[in-house]
């Protein structure tokens, strides 16, 4: 959910608006061929980045319209476009160390999101709260923390719709998802099976009420 | 793309893969998965289906002037090969000339179980004292088409109707409790299709087994595409003339089944389930897009 202020200036609070709704979408890691579905059903496909590239979606410009994210493990560099079409990044720096994994999020509410890292060695999570630039580093992690098991597998999402997205994990063993509602460590916040072992997990609010839900990929 | 369309998109995407399938008797269920039920997510029929792994014309558009259709060509994984026992006695002749579909009604959580599955069924009717497996051919998750009892004798039913002049299809799976993924519907369709020109059995004679018997098979989310015409229309998109079934044995037809249990028959297709609710339960939305291979995103892409 965004958070939009409104135009009216005697009202002082923020007013929830609905957001639209998330829909899903496909690298191909062969090819980096993108497939996004669009809000009206329609495909778009493009290429972007190089096989073997991480890929995710984020908010990077905050127009309100993800786009796409890669992150190369094997150098640690994130590369971000804003748009979704061909073409060469509009942001590129590097963060983390070689294998972490990625997440996009909203980490800190401000309606922009950016690029955090699991270290799937360590279990910890870092997240930063803004992007780097001009091929440079980021620095040091606004926050870290230990969360699950080596080997879970992270995503990031607003599970509790207060607009800030948090971390969660899916142990593909026994199909149970953990989700925290707070950059701090802890135990999880909500726990539930949903899917069969093997699956990926991911989330979005599919149907536009604010809060993300979980979704998972299954190949069939 | 509508539903319809993709399953067409998806049994073209599949020539190159025999489908096939085959099953039990709908309410008499073996081998059932049950306990993964409310860990598997599914989701309603009518859900976004979005194929992306083979092309299609735009909307409307015909094919070529002058360029023929190629025939309906599908083969079937022989008996041998899925590992049927061998027939019992008791086969009783007759004529072909309507088509029936069925499920399994047991939960079917991997497509990699489909031949155990088969022969599970298989074994539980010859128990019954049935010469053979129920049905004449049999569909999995994954479209592949399976072999079952030979045409040219009646199937068996537990239940208050008359096989005779039945083709008699069954789909691996409980559609009651899950839904039926779009290339399964396209194999099935694509075997109706055949059978209709083989046997001269009209499209409009496809039922579901509860339009002939008490019973709930072949599941709601299978028989609301039989109820609103789907299933017909689908099998007349895909008919041909000079339609061809090919059955397939011998090592290459081992390997099938091979691949099949070891989840790495090429049919397959990238699923998401989408959920509304951080809760267990069954998918609210299910999307098909791409390969298994694919690796997913999420987010607002815009209009």
């Amino acid at each position: 959910m965004r958070y939009l202020a409104p135009a009216i200036a005697t009202m002082l609070v923020w007013v929830a608006m609905p957001a639209a709704a998330d829909t899903v979408g496909a690298m191909d890691p062969v090819t980096a061929e993108w497939h996004l579905v669009r809000s009206n059903g329609t495909t778009t496909t493009f290429e972007y980045g190089n096989p073997g590239d991480y890929p995710f979606m984020g908010d990077w410009d905050c127009d309100g319209i993800d786009t796409p994210g890669l992150y190369r493990q094997s150098d640690g560099f994130v590369y971000l476009r804003n748009a979704n079409s061909t073409g060469i990044a509009d942001i590129n720096y590097f963060f983390g160390d070689p294998d972490d994994i990625p997440l996009a999020g909203d980490f800190d509410g401000d309606g922009c999101d950016t690029v955090s890292i699991y270290r799937p060695g360590e279990g910890r999570f870092y997240i930063i709260d803004q992007l780097g630039s001009q091929s440079g580093g980021l620095g040091a992690a606004s926050v870290d923390y230990l969360f699950g098991n080596v080997g879970d597998q992270p995503f990031a999402g607003d599970f509790n719709g207060d607009g800030v997205d948090t971390i969660g994990l899916y142990r593909e063993v026994d199909s149970f998802v953990y989700m925290r509602y707070s950059h701090s460590q802890g135990i999880a916040d909500r726990s539930f099976f949903y899917g069969d072992p093997g699956d990926v997990i991911f989330s979005g609010d599919w149907n536009g009420d604010g809060t993300d839900t979980v979704g998972i990929f299954r190949g069939i | 793309m509508d539903r319809r369309r993709f399953i067409r998109t998806a049994l073209v995407g599949a020539s190159a893969v025999p489908l096939s399938g085959l099953l039990a008797a709908c309410a008499k269920v073996v081998n059932s998965d049950r306990a993964s039920v409310a860990t598997t997510p599914t989701a309603p029929i009518g859900t976004t289906s979005l194929p992306t792994t083979t092309s299609w014309p735009a909307e409307g558009s015909e094919p070529p002037t002058g360029r023929a259709t190629p025939p309906l060509a599908l083969s079937a994984i022989c008996r041998d090969a899925w590992g049927a026992s061998p027939s019992g006695p008791g086969f009783v002749g007759h004529t072909i000339d309507r088509l029936t579909v069925h499920h399994t009604a047991a939960f079917l959580s991997s497509n990699t179980a489909a031949p155990a599955r088969l022969r599970g069924h298989q074994s539980y009717h010859l128990s019954l004292g049935w010469p053979d497996l129920a049905y004449h051919f049999a569909v999995d998750a994954n479209g592949n088409i399976y072999e079952g009892r030979p045409l040219e004798y009646r199937g068996d039913t537990g239940t208050d109707y008359d096989p005779a002049g039945h083709f008699l299809v069954v789909a691996e799976g409980n559609f009651n409790d899950q839904q039926i993924p779009d290339v399964q519907v396209g194999s099935v369709a694509a075997l109706l299709a055949w059978a209709s020109e083989e046997f001269d059995a009209p499209l409009d004679t496809i039922r579901g087994h509860r339009d002939l018997a008490s019973t709930t098979c072949p599941g709601d989310n299978f028989y609301s595409l039989i109820a609103d015409g789907t299933l017909a229309a689908l099998a007349a998109d895909v008919a041909t003339p000079d339609a061809t079934l090919t059955i397939e044995c011998g090592s290459a037809a081992e390997q099938r089944v091979a691949d099949i249990e070891a989840g790495v028959d090429s049919s397959g297709a990238g699923t998401f389930f989408l959920k509304n609710a951080n809760e267990t339960g069954q998918a609210d939305d299910v999307v098909e897009l791409g390969d298994p291979d694919w690796i997913p995103v999420s987010g607002n892409f815009g209009p």
